[in-house]
């Protein structure tokens, strides 16, 4: 009989290399598939357990094999364009595969001059269309009113009561209640003197009609995207960007504006790579947190506020080079990244808002430095999306 | 397990036994002997499943020497549970798939056998079943212990698998700043 002993030896790689140190209770291979079945974040963590941990969770190997087994937690990415071949007449709502870029689902969201703003976030599985009122056909058609709710996962849209108001002089933002499992529109009219907010059910219908919230603490110009994003169920608004941030915050559980302004973080962000160079601050909702964006044309820094209440912290979470586009950047007036999701394995999606309707969802790999261009969008939407779409 | 037979019933139980036995005998590191079913050997272990095709199965006992008796009679004992509970229809469908599937949770019998395991013993299977290409097990166990780990500071992690912090002061600070967002939970 052949020597059995052989066989199983070989299989082994036989290196004898312990993980840790001489007295570790395993070996590497054996911890590799281990540590191959720990979700991400607990991974940076344990990065500081020891040297050798250090360098096997950092390993782009092991980071490949991780996202391999992990890709089904990670979010899609939800945009929002014209669709090929139309001329820019019809546009759709799509989400994408963040590792091939494929399209997973898509809708058909109508004539793009009509949209003013698609508005989907991450941890929230509906996506509120605004659209241009068309004063023609005002009171006519369901389909002309300016609030509509999509909910991917079953493609059904529904409208929302929009009640009167002066279309140029509105804005809304959309967000889950970090408690209940409803979302809130909250609308500012006028010169955002006042707030009203509407409840949206989990399948997307209205909860009752539009209330009244306090006004808020400062005086707020608009909602739009960059100044107002909603994370874990409040509202962050920018209020000043000139050599900071100052944040005012409404909790849309509470329906009430924080007595406190917030301030973004004190690090100062590195210089321009040149003195020409032009910067901007900003806020996205990056992984369901608020981000605080500081962008030049050479490169995005992006922080998150971590923690909660008191205890809160804002702590850098990456930095995007973004010298390579150049050719890109040039018809850019002002660098205007907006970071959506920073994937488990490093990865940065992010989309750059162009003039006019245009703009370009990016993936930035931090390991090559370069970033590939995934899909056009329109100016008005792009974001994670983590809802299920096995929900029926 | 002794059943009894009639007598042509194990004297045809014996001739089969003499040409093509349908158990395997592994021999543990202390020497120890145990036996396990072939077809369940086959199936779970691809390093077994190519010893018996091969034909380098030792009557007498295959020696397994990186494994210690606890550790293999935990391997034997998985085997002979996973042989039969397998009647179960998705089971068998569900095995074919085993390669590129997405974890499937363990079930109900395979968290009570990883539970009932000290640390040691836990760590010692998932080197056994690493040892043998035994993806279910290895599966099973890494997910438990992937659970243990779960809400862990590094200092509880070097504690239950006995790492030593070889980081100076300086250079675990300089990580923690870099990763201070990885430590806040979702």
């Amino acid at each position: 009989m052949a020597s059995s002993s052989q066989h199983p030896r070989t299989q082994r790689g036989d290196d004898g290399e312990l993980s840790g140190s001489i007295d570790a209770l395993l070996h590497r291979d054996a911890l590799h598939e281990i540590l191959l079945r720990v979700p991400a974040k607990a991974l940076y963590r344990f990065r500081t357990v020891c040297q050798s941990w250090r360098s096997l969770l950092s390993a782009p190997s092991f980071v490949a094999a991780h996202a391999a087994r992990h890709g089904d937690d990670q979010p899609l990415l939800a945009v929002c364009g014209w669709v090929p071949g139309t001329g820019r007449r019809a546009a759709e709502f799509k989400l994408l595969d963040t590792l091939s870029g494929h399209v997973v689902k898509r809708f058909d969201v109508g004539p793009p001059s009509l949209l003013r703003r698609v508005w989907s976030s991450s941890h929230l599985d509906l996506v509120l269309i605004v659209r241009r009122v068309d004063h023609h056909h005002r009171t006519m058609r369901d389909d002309r009113r300016p609030l509509s709710v999509l909910d991917p996962a079953t493609g059904d849209v529904t409208v929302l009561p929009g009640g009167c108001y002066d279309d140029t002089r509105t804005s809304f933002v959309f967000g889950r209640v970090a408690a209940a499992s409803s979302s809130s529109t909250g609308e500012g009219d006028g010169e955002y003197k006042f707030c009203k907010i509407l409840t949206v059910g989990g399948g997307g219908g209205s909860r009752g009609a539009w209330r009244d919230a306090p006004a808020p603490p400062v005086h707020i110009k608009t909602f739009h995207r960059g100044e107002a994003v909603v994370a874990g169920g409040v509202v962050y608004h920018l209020v000043d960007c000139s050599g900071g941030w100052t944040i005012a915050a409404f909790d849309l559980g509470a329906e009430q504006w924080l007595p406190d302004l917030l301030h973004g973080p004190a690090e100062p962000p590195a210089p321009p790579a040149n003195s020409n160079s032009r910067e901007g601050r900003s806020l996205a909702e990056v992984n369901g947190r608020l981000a605080a964006v500081y962008s030049t044309t050479s490169a995005m820094e992006m922080w998150q506020l971590m923690g909660s209440g008191k205890k809160a912290q804002w702590c850098k979470r990456c930095r995007v080079l973004m010298s390579f586009m150049d050719t890109e950047c040039r018809y850019w007036l002002t660098p205007d990244p907006v970071p959506l999701w920073v994937m488990d394995d490093g990865r940065v999606a992010f989309w750059l808002r162009g003039l006019s309707q245009s703009g370009t969802l990016w993936i930035y790999d931090p390991m090559t430095e370069t970033c590939t261009r995934l899909a056009n969008c329109l100016r008005m939407g792009a974001s994670g999306y983590t809802g299920s779409l096995l929900r029926q | 397990m002794e059943v009894d037979k009639g007598k042509g019933e194990a004297e045809e139980t014996r001739k089969v036994a003499e040409a093509d036995r349908d158990t395997v005998t592994l021999k543990s590191s202390d020497g120890k002997l145990f036996e396990v079913s072939k077809e369940a050997a086959a199936r779970l272990s691809t390093v077994l499943a190519g010893m018996i095709a091969g034909g380098s199965i030792d009557d007498n006992g295959t020696d397994l020497k990186q494994i210690g008796s606890e550790a293999l009679e935990n391997v034997v004992d998985y085997c002979n549970k996973h042989a039969n509970s397998i009647p179960s229809a998705a089971l068998i469908s569900s095995s074919i798939s085993f390669n590129t599937a997405p974890f499937k949770e363990p079930e109900e019998w395979e968290r009570k056998f990883v539970d009932r395991l000290s640390h040691d013993a836990l760590f010692d299977l998932v080197e056994a079943a690493n040892f043998l290409g035994m993806e279910r097990l290895l599966d099973v166990t890494c997910h438990k212990i992937s659970e243990m780990m779960k809400g862990k500071s590094p200092d509880q992690i070097r504690e239950v698998f006995n790492i030593k912090n070889d980081y100076t002061k300086e250079e675990l600070e300089e990580i923690r700043q870099e990763l201070a967002w990885a430590f806040y939970d979702d």
